[in-house]
């Protein structure tokens, strides 16, 4: 590497944040135009590219009242105790699924039409799914309505894709507890589905019609 | 600091100090899923407690492939949501005045997540130190004035400049590293 070309990472910062006086400022400026790509490009790239990232996020530690409560939390578990506020987590077992249903000669299936029905049972309700293939690509809706027992509507409804694992959706439902996902790709999800009270968590489920 | 499987099998045991890893490890992630949502100081720290309560609940549930921070950024950012919801509901008048997605949450979120937890992973491998003072540089809420840092710091206002670039270095060398790019 030509070492003319070298520049300290300090410089090259305060060049970009605007400390250096004005006759630095432009000799390093004439500096750069002048070099051949060098890794002082590489070095300057990256920081543009970090300075960029700091205007649009925020990362901060939470006040330190709050790594003692954790450590509390963590005893409390320990001790068997359910801290205050923390939601039930509750898990739903399939119940019906049209796509399991044994092919009957000469009998139309239950829905008349192209969509799978799963029904799902939990302890605090229950959770019917519809996967409708759309016609134009070879994707999916899935739409559903949640009879949840004793809660208010609306719930939110997290889809998570599960390899690679990433979200798909986060909708809130109707007054009914009825919602709409449409346009997903025919992959390996799971559901959630929380309240102020509850989570429920759908076993995986492979988003075929 | 252990992997993250390691860490989940020392808690399931009963080990204090594996949970305060993982604390120490993921909660300023947590807490930033939060306020880069749009949530208060105070908000933001209860989505803390309760996502790390669910983690609680859920130390039997992963296996050796666990990916604990995207996994933690998921509950934050569903329990972020819920609560956003809430304080709208509250607010609107009409109920059209709902809206959908959350602002903030718009714009390429799965990128923006993803580049939010690879930061953390390379803050967590600098020295305490180091970290803190990039942190209030470049990642504080409201932008910090020198002599704030170096007040907080405990440090002489002259040091900053050289620490920075030193840190920064070392914080570019762990995220060139890693398979992510800006």
């Amino acid at each position: 590497m030509n070492n003319k070309t070298q520049i300290p990472l300090e410089k090259l910062i305060d060049w970009l944040e605007g400390w250096l006086p004005a006759d630095e400022y432009a000799a390093l400026y004439k500096r750069l135009q002048t070099a051949v790509p060098s890794q002082v490009h590489a070095d300057l790239a990256w920081l543009q590219s970090f300075l960029a990232l700091s205007q649009e996020i925020t990362l901060s530690e939470p006040p330190a009242h709050v790594s003692e409560q954790l450590r509390q939390q963590f005893q409390d578990h320990l001790a068997g105790q359910r801290p205050p506020n923390i939601l039930q987590r509750v898990a739903a077992a399939l119940t019906f699924d049209s796509a399991r249903r044994p092919a009957l000669a000469g009998v139309r299936g239950s829905t008349g039409s192209a969509s799978r029905q799963l029904v799902y049972s939990a302890d605090v309700g229950d959770i019917a799914l519809n996967i409708l293939p759309q016609s134009t690509s070879h994707r999916v809706t899935l739409y559903g309505q949640i009879f949840a027992d004793h809660e208010a509507y609306p719930l939110h409804v997290q889809l998570l894709q599960t390899d690679p694992v990433r979200e798909l959706a986060l909708v809130t439902t109707d007054e009914l507890g009825e919602f709409t996902l449409p346009e997903l790709p025919v992959t390996a999800v799971s559901l959630i589905i929380s309240s102020h009270q509850f989570e429920i968590t759908l076993p995986p489920l492979h988003l075929t019609a | 600091m252990h992997d993250d499987w390691t860490l989940i099998q020392a808690c399931r045991r009963g080990d204090p100090l594996a949970w305060e890893q993982i604390v120490a490890k993921y909660q300023r992630l947590v807490y930033s899923v939060a306020l880069n949502l749009g949530l208060t100081n105070d908000d933001a720290s209860d989505i803390v407690q309760i996502t790390f309560g669910i983690l609680l609940q859920s130390l039997h549930s992963f296996d050796e492939n666990v990916r604990l921070g995207g996994w933690l950024i998921t509950v934050a950012r569903r329990h972020t949501w819920r609560l956003r919801q809430r304080y709208q509901r509250e607010i609107a008048h009409d109920p059209d005045d709902l809206i959908e997605q959350a602002p903030h949450d718009s714009h390429n979120p799965f990128q923006q997540w993803d580049t939010l937890e690879w930061l953390n992973d390379g803050l967590n491998l600098l020295d305490p130190r180091c970290r803190e003072l990039l942190m209030l540089l470049y990642f504080a809420k409201e932008p910090l004035p020198y002599s704030d840092v170096a007040q907080r710091l405990n440090m002489p206002v002259g040091s900053i400049g050289p620490n920075r670039a030193r840190c920064l270095a070392r914080l570019k060398q762990h995220l060139t590293q890693k398979p992510r790019s800006f």
